[in-house]
């Protein structure tokens, strides 16, 4: 206990942080060491922390909805009155109080966690410690509770609480934490974290020993309850520690080493600053560029939702120019597949579920899919002639719900959408990467947001939610809107554009964040912070230079989001090969190398059309919007086999999770066999057409036959090994149409088709 | 009189617009939030029989139960001691017209002591609880009579409960209350007092809470003429959240109980030794709850609800012992509560903090409907008919207005849109400003009978007058084909179509006025229409993207008489196939016969719309007549008794394969046995034996009287008998 008590005195006297201000109050187990200390311990500031980083109020012990042994607190605790009620409430038979007045130690509440009495979830300190005084010091000393603050609008807030006693709930400003990084060099290396609280009364307290701690990848550091910090292995990731309402996000960094080779432009431009910074921080060496084919289909797959066609994939081999791939970004920004393909990710990204859109009573006349239709068609003509990402949103945010603008009112009418907090939550979630979810019930200990915070924000959409005919509201308001600013309301108002306004506002932290994120999720399988939808303190950006410049230039292009799609795929770091080198194996959160990844459920359904249709029939089978999944199709095709398999969303929660990217013994077993990939094969009109010049004996030439099948499926030209095998193949069936569907099968069943590297 | 005339003109053309949004699921008893108030703008403040009134329907039977709303729809529960049923009705809002009457139930037997048989007929209906809407669904209760789920769309019954049977001298008062998962029963007898959560999707129990009170009264009601008297209770539940946590406030007889509505939890509860018939709906308010009790000993108790375990001691922030009233519920506003006696119709405001009384004014007349509050203004429905207008305000008030219907109100009142909905004890009104009923409309104003229903009673009194309403029916479907439309989406029933037919008969006798020449439209085969049917087809092509497909159809299952023409035989599409069913169409190869469950068709493009309720597509063997109970020319015109084992039991139709057949003496039929060891399809089960209907299973064997009364269509009708027999 002194070695780590001088430690963190030195890092304190050591740093000279922006918050080295007073003298901070000295930790509680430090004040608490003897018995015979005259301090009061607080109860929201040392009761609550302590049981919550004793873990008795998690929802494995007391904190479950049943409560434990009779005994129940709330979930983390950030119900104070509740806790007291509960803490002073007998035990369940009545023999013994949980809190005892008169005689403090024979409390429940020392002699359980102790083990003087027997407890299920067994010893958590010793008889003595500093845990057991505090405990005690606090029942001495009358085992006062937190009086609420100011209850302010929330409708809950004002329920009576009879035990007002106590000192009122107190307000943290902050959470410092020293150091404010931590650099480590050889797994062994230790450094010990202190954070000091700041309260809104002026004092500052060091809690570190109050405080909870996780690391957010334990093969790069571990924590310990204690803050101190232990070096694993190489890598880079963030120390959360969680103390009253407060939530700080330490990052730590232990280089993969010092690189000596870099194949790294000494000029970078645009992301590849950031990116590069980052990797040289980390010591990462990147790994080299892709081939030229593998950026085709890449691209290909990541911008439009579409395979290359066997031309295409010739003549941008045969290209010998250096802006090729330049060139080929700009052509295919151009294309109705970019737009389709993004209409469709947007969709996701806002819910457009045909189910939930359609009236109860229309339904037998397809109302459903004619809506979603709409709505997905409301996308695509926006995405098509490039208008601003910030008016496509505002079209759905401040559409007219009696559909009298050219905006999108159908994001309001879902049946999903049954209590002005399921439209809470789905704003955020769509237009903001934020979870409401947990805030519906609790404040989550990882999460900012309080029940306050969220009930506020799903007053907005009280009138919307309710009428779903009406955007206006009946009263005057006031209201919080998510920490950010009161919003006065007066009747009339649609309540959805002061949300909008803020939305829009340059410094707004999620609006643009969330955007870019999520369309650099989508190119490099994982977002800057991931999953896309979680901007919590917890979950910070793994490199936060990058995103604030992506989200700073994409508002200063305008929410161009050409603009966004050009910076990603024109990058070195969107071009890199999937292979890894010695240093970025195991490198998933810097960018340091392609990640392959599972090609999505709608572009394996349309790949396999590509692959097997005819030649003359390659463009329309590209183009034709009505017959594509990543097109028309989207909503129809949502439940069937093959979108299920391989993890299409049906838009019906909100959560970026929704769309299942990972593969699976049943997708191998779909493309084995399953009757549409039979059918494919077995109605391909390419194979026809192969058929059909074999029936009329013109003399076929195997090889230019078989590097046709690669060009279709995975979009280059074989080996000279794989050519030879397919040819001896070719050689060995009755006809060259039977041994070429046997290649088309065998290549629709390869890893490199189903991935896209 | 002469302007009135000209104000009727008026105004019917204002009623072809649409009510507006506010309160448009007062889905529950007392309204979205259970506690009686509407958020309207404005509803009407002053009105008669004549002025401001829309519409006025007539309900038959007797219910207490208030009226539900959910969008266009408002839903009624009612019951007739007479023919012994329980129903639920539909009407529409903008019309009054009943769009849906549902027998729910038989009433079952009931045992009443005599001590209690002289006041329970006026003490309680045998409809008294208020359904519940819940989107798709409505949640109709008649206590120990039945629970049931029926959907809202169809009025076919997803789920009942009859198996809840407790010893009720005084029926059920209680209403049902719904939310995401459950429904929420109180069940408070003589004998047995528990409370009852069921799956909302299944009606199975999802918990059961013994009551469990036990008092003084107890021993001392034993050996009297009405023991356990003090156990009854007649409230409904309120569902409030404390604290992050949820609360189910249901009042017991003597104590008042909060569970926990995911576990049925016993969270605390207040004793109220005395206090039981409690039928006043617990409001939540200025971090208390209200809660009215009855009983010997009323009162008007505030309870905290942040405690644990018996708070009776401690929780009762504070108690107005007599001044409060048996029946009606009270009314929270801010830090007022406002509330109405039952007898001499008394209303109190009080500071609802600490239960000070600032006003009293009495209103005369016998209070049982709970007030209504809407834009400062107090509704109070009297059972003399007295709806009286009361600003709410902080001073002793006057009356703005009185209305005087010629009615009596037991139901409490509900709004939809701008519009009252008051229920009277025999009519259905919709008040609503700017209407007004015209001097023949009152004039003809039926008074509720009896309800015809086309069973054994029914047939018995057509026999007496000579008058085959049956054979009149099935000649109007065919002459109609818009009312057999109407009968196949469920939106009419046979025995309203036969009240239809007799009302026009007796119109026509006297000679129609022209005002009540609302004939169904005609146009049967004229664009896009419901059509739900059962289609069975060769198919002969097929689109596994766009979910279409063509079939050439050899057999349709439906009762509407255009369908054979216009679909057997013929090669037709169909489209709007989605989701799983295109995996269907994938494996189902040209050539093979479908069976696919249609809901709509489009007349003009002749096409097929893929049904979105109960779906089917899928492979079925090649069509074989009498696979599907088309039966033998030789057999058409049956009348008589068939029995036989039930291939199958679906949609209130039987597919029965029969093994023998007893003519009556009006058959028709060339050689009764052709039908021997054939299928024949019976429908009809949804007017006839619908809840035996419920519990035919394939594989039972039945004995069933039928009538083939047209002969050229497949299906036979079944009649009066219907009973499971041996092999």
């Amino acid at each position: 206990m002194l070695k780590f008590t001088m430690i963190a005195l030195m890092v304190w006297i050591v740093s000279t942080g922006p918050h080295a201000l007073a003298e901070p109050i000295m930790p509680a187990s430090q004040r608490f060491v003897t018995r015979e200390t005259a301090d009061v311990p607080d109860f929201q500031r040392h009761v609550i922390p302590l049981l919550g980083k004793l873990g008795c109020n998690s929802a494995a012990c007391h904190g479950s909805f049943q409560g434990q042994g009779g005994f129940r607190l709330s979930l983390f605790g950030f119900d104070f009155s509740a806790d007291h009620l509960a803490l002073h409430a007998r035990s369940l038979d009545h023999s013994d109080q949980r809190v005892n007045l008169d005689v403090p130690p024979q409390s429940l509440i020392v002699s359980k966690p102790t083990e003087q009495a027997d407890h299920e979830g067994g010893q958590l300190f010793e008889p003595g410690s500093w845990h057991h005084h505090l405990l005690l010091r606090w029942i001495e000393s009358g085992g006062l509770g937190t009086k609420p603050a100011d209850p302010g609008p929330a409708p809950e807030s004002e329920s009576a609480y009879g035990h007002s006693v106590g000192a009122t709930h107190q307000v943290l400003i902050d959470l410092h934490y020293e150091p404010t990084a931590i650099q480590f060099e050889a797994p062994g290396d230790g450094r010990s974290l202190r954070i000091v609280a700041q309260w809104d009364d002026g004092t500052y307290e060091d809690v570190t020993c109050l405080t909870r701690f996780r690391s957010n990848d334990d093969s790069v550091v571990r924590v310990d309850a204690d803050g101190v910090a232990t070096a694993v292995g190489p890598g880079d990731t963030h120390i959360i520690a969680f103390y009253d309402n407060g939530v700080a996000a330490i990052p730590v960094v232990h280089p993969y080493g010092t690189p000596d080779e870099w194949h790294i432009e000494s000029n970078p431009q645009g992301v590849d600053r950031f990116v590069n910074a980052k990797l040289r921080q980390v010591g990462l060496v990147p790994s080299k560029p892709c081939t030229d084919a593998e950026f085709l289909r890449r691209v290909r797959i990541d911008m439009t939702g579409t395979l290359p066609t066997p031309e295409e994939v010739t003549l941008f081999l045969q290209d010998a120019s250096e802006d090729k791939r330049n060139r080929k970004v700009d052509e295919l920004l151009q294309r109705s597949t970019y737009a389709a393909w993004w209409a469709n990710k947007l969709c996701d990204f806002t819910g457009c579920n045909p189910k939930s859109i359609s009236s109860l009573l229309e339904v037998a006349r397809e109302e459903g899919y004619v809506k979603a239709s709409q709505w997905y068609d409301w996308i695509y003509d926006r995405v098509a002639r490039n208008e601003p990402y910030d008016r496509l949103a505002a079209g759905m945010m401040l559409a007219d719900l009696a559909g009298q603008d050219d905006g999108m009112p159908l994001f309001w009418k879902r049946q999903s959408l049954q209590e002005p907090k399921d439209t809470a939550m789905s704003v955020a979630h769509a237009f903001l990467g934020i979870q409401l979810q947990c805030a519906e019930c609790h404040k989550h200990p990882f999460d900012r947001w309080s029940q306050s915070d969220f009930n506020q924000f799903a007053q907005f959409f009280d009138s919307i939610t309710k009428s779903k005919r009406r955007a206006e509201v009946s009263d005057h308001m006031e209201l919080r809107l998510l920490r950010s600013e009161r919003i006065q309301l007066q009747p009339g108002d649609d309540p959805r554009r002061p949300i909008m306004e803020w939305m829009r506002m340059p410094d707004n932290p999620w609006f643009a964040r969330a955007f870019v994120n999520r369309v650099w999720a989508s190119y490099f399988h994982r977002g800057i912070v991931d999953p896309p939808d979680q901007f919590t303190p917890a979950n910070p950006p793994s490199n936060p230079p990058l995103l604030d410049w992506l989200a700073g230039g994409f508002i200063d292009s305008g929410y161009d989001m050409k603009w966004l799609h050009r910076q990603i795929a024109t990058s070195d770091a969107y071009q890199r090969s999937w292979r890894p080198n010695a240093t970025n194996r195991n490198d998933r959160r810097n960018f340091s190398r392609s990640i392959p990844r599972r090609v999505p459920a709608e572009v394996v359904y349309d790949a396999m059309k590509q692959a097997t249709a005819a030649t003359e029939d390659q463009s329309e089978v590209r183009a034709d919007l009505r017959r594509r999944t990543i097109g028309h199709l989207s909503m129809r095709m949502a439940g069937t086999h093959a979108m299920k398999v391989f993890g299409k969303p049906d838009r019906s929660i909100n959560c970026d999770c929704e769309r299942v990217n990972e593969p699976t013994l049943l997708q191998a077993i779909f493309t084995q066999n399953d009757p549409l990939v039979r059918m494919r094969i077995a109605d391909s009109g390419w194979l026809f057409e192969v058929e059909r010049l074999e029936d009329g004996d013109v003399s076929l030439n195997p090889n230019r036959l078989a590097r046709q099948v690669w060009l279709r499926t995975v979009g280059r030209h074989p080996r000279t090994s794989e050519l030879d095998r397919a040819t001896a193949h070719l050689a060995s069936t009755s006809s060259i149409t039977e041994g070429l569907a046997d290649l088309m099968w065998a290549m629709l069943n390869t890893k490199e088709f189903l991935l896209n590297h | 009189m002469k302007s009135s005339i000209l104000v009727v003109a008026f105004f019917v053309t204002a009623s072809t617009s649409r009510l507006p949004a506010a309160d448009s699921h007062w889905n529950q008893f007392r309204g979205p939030e259970g506690d009686g108030v509407s958020s309207a703008s404005r509803l009407p403040i002053q009105f008669d029989e004549f002025k401001n009134v829309r519409w006025k329907t007539a309900i038959a039977g007797s219910g207490w139960s208030s009226p539900v709303i959910w969008d266009n729809e408002i839903w009624l529960t009612t019951g007739d001691l007479q023919t012994g049923q329980l129903r639920a009705l539909c009407v529409d809002a903008q019309t009054g017209t009943i769009t849906k009457d549902i027998k729910v139930f038989e009433m079952l037997d009931r045992v009443v002591d005599p001590a209690y048989e002289a006041d329970s007929p006026h003490l309680n209906s045998p409809a008294t609880p208020t359904p519940v809407v819940d989107d798709d669904y409505i949640y109709v209760s008649y206590g120990s009579q039945g629970i049931a789920c029926l959907d809202r769309e169809t009025g076919q019954r997803r789920w009942e409960r009859r198996d809840l049977r407790i010893y009720q001298p005084v029926r059920q008062g209680s209403s049902p209350v719904v939310d995401r998962q459950n429904l929420y029963l109180a069940f408070d007898g003589n004998d047995q007092q528990f409370f009852i959560a069921l799956d909302k999707r299944t009606g199975r129990t999802r918990w059961r809470a013994d009551r469990n009170v036990q008092t003084a009264l107890d021993a001392k009601l034993q050996g009297t003429s009405k023991p356990g008297d003090n156990k009854k209770s007649f409230a409904t539940a309120q569902l409030i959240t404390v604290q992050g946590q949820r609360q189910l406030i249901a009042p017991a007889g003597e104590a008042t109980i909060a569970y926990d509505p995911d576990s049925g939890d016993e969270i605390w509860r207040v004793m109220h030794p005395g206090g039981f018939n409690v039928a006043a709906r617990p409001i939540h308010a200025n971090g208390l709850v209200y809660v009215i009790t009855s009983g010997i000993s009323q009162a008007l108790l505030a309870i905290d609800p942040s405690g644990r375990g018996d708070v009776t001691d401690t929780h009762v922030a504070w108690s107005l012992p007599r001044s409060s009233p048996n029946i009606p519920s009270p009314i929270v506003v801010g830090k007022r509560l406002f509330m109405v006696t039952d007898k001499g119709g008394i209303v109190r405001c009080l500071d609802a903090t600490t239960g000070d009384e600032i006003w009293r004014e009495r209103l005369g007349g016998n209070h049982w409907a709970s007030p209504l509050f809407n834009q400062r203004r107090l509704y109070f429905c009297g059972k003399n008919g007295e709806v009286v207008v009361l600003p709410a305000t902080m001073e002793s008030p006057e009356p703005e207005a009185r209305n005087q219907l010629d009615a009596s109100f037991i139901a409490s009142p509900a709004v939809a849109g701008s519009s009252l909905i008051l229920r009277s004890r025999t009519h259905l009104y919709c008040i609503a400003d700017g209407y007004r009923r015209s001097e023949e409309a009152i004039a003809d104003e039926s008074r509720p009978k009896a309800h015809l229903v086309a069973d054994q009673s029914s047939a018995e009194m057509n026999a007496s007058k000579e008058i085959d309403w049956d054979a009149i029916y099935e000649k109007a479907l065919q002459s109609n084909p818009a009312i057999g439309r109407k009968v196949d989406a469920g939106d009419a029933t046979k025995a309203q179509v036969i009240e239809y037919l007799q009302r026009m008969r007796s119109e026509t006798g006297k000679g129609m006025s022209s005002k009540s020449k609302k004939q169904p439209k005609p146009g049967a085969t004229k664009g896009n229409v419901n059509f739900y049917a059962i289609v069975i087809g060769r198919l002969m092509s097929k689109d596994i993207e766009l979910g279409e497909l063509e079939l050439n159809i050899d057999f349709v299952l439906s009762s509407a008489n255009w369908a054979k023409e216009r679909l057997v035989g013929k090669r037709v599409r169909l489209v709007g196939v989605a989701g799983p069913f295109l995996d269907n169409l994938l494996e189902i190869k040209r050539g093979e016969t479908v069976k696919v469950r249609t809901g709509s068709y489009d007349a003009d493009a002749n096409t097929l719309g893929f049904g979105y309720k109960f779906q089917v597509l899928e492979r079925t063997p090649p069509f074989q007549p009498s696979d599907f109970g088309v039966p033998p020319d030789e057999f058409r015109g049956f009348q008589g008794e068939l029995g036989g084992k039930v291939v199958e039991a679906l949609g209130y139709e039987v597919l029965l394969e029969v093994s023998e057949s007893k003519s009556a003496h009006n058959s028709q039929a060339l050689d009764a046995t052709a039908i021997h060891g054939k299928r024949i399809r019976i429908e009809g089960f949804y007017i006839h034996h619908q809840e035996m209907f419920a519990d035919l299973h394939a594989g039972d064997f039945i004995r069933v009287s039928v009538a083939h009364r047209q002969r050229d269509r497949d299906a036979v009708s079944v009649t009066n008998v219907l009973r499971k027999s041996d092999p």
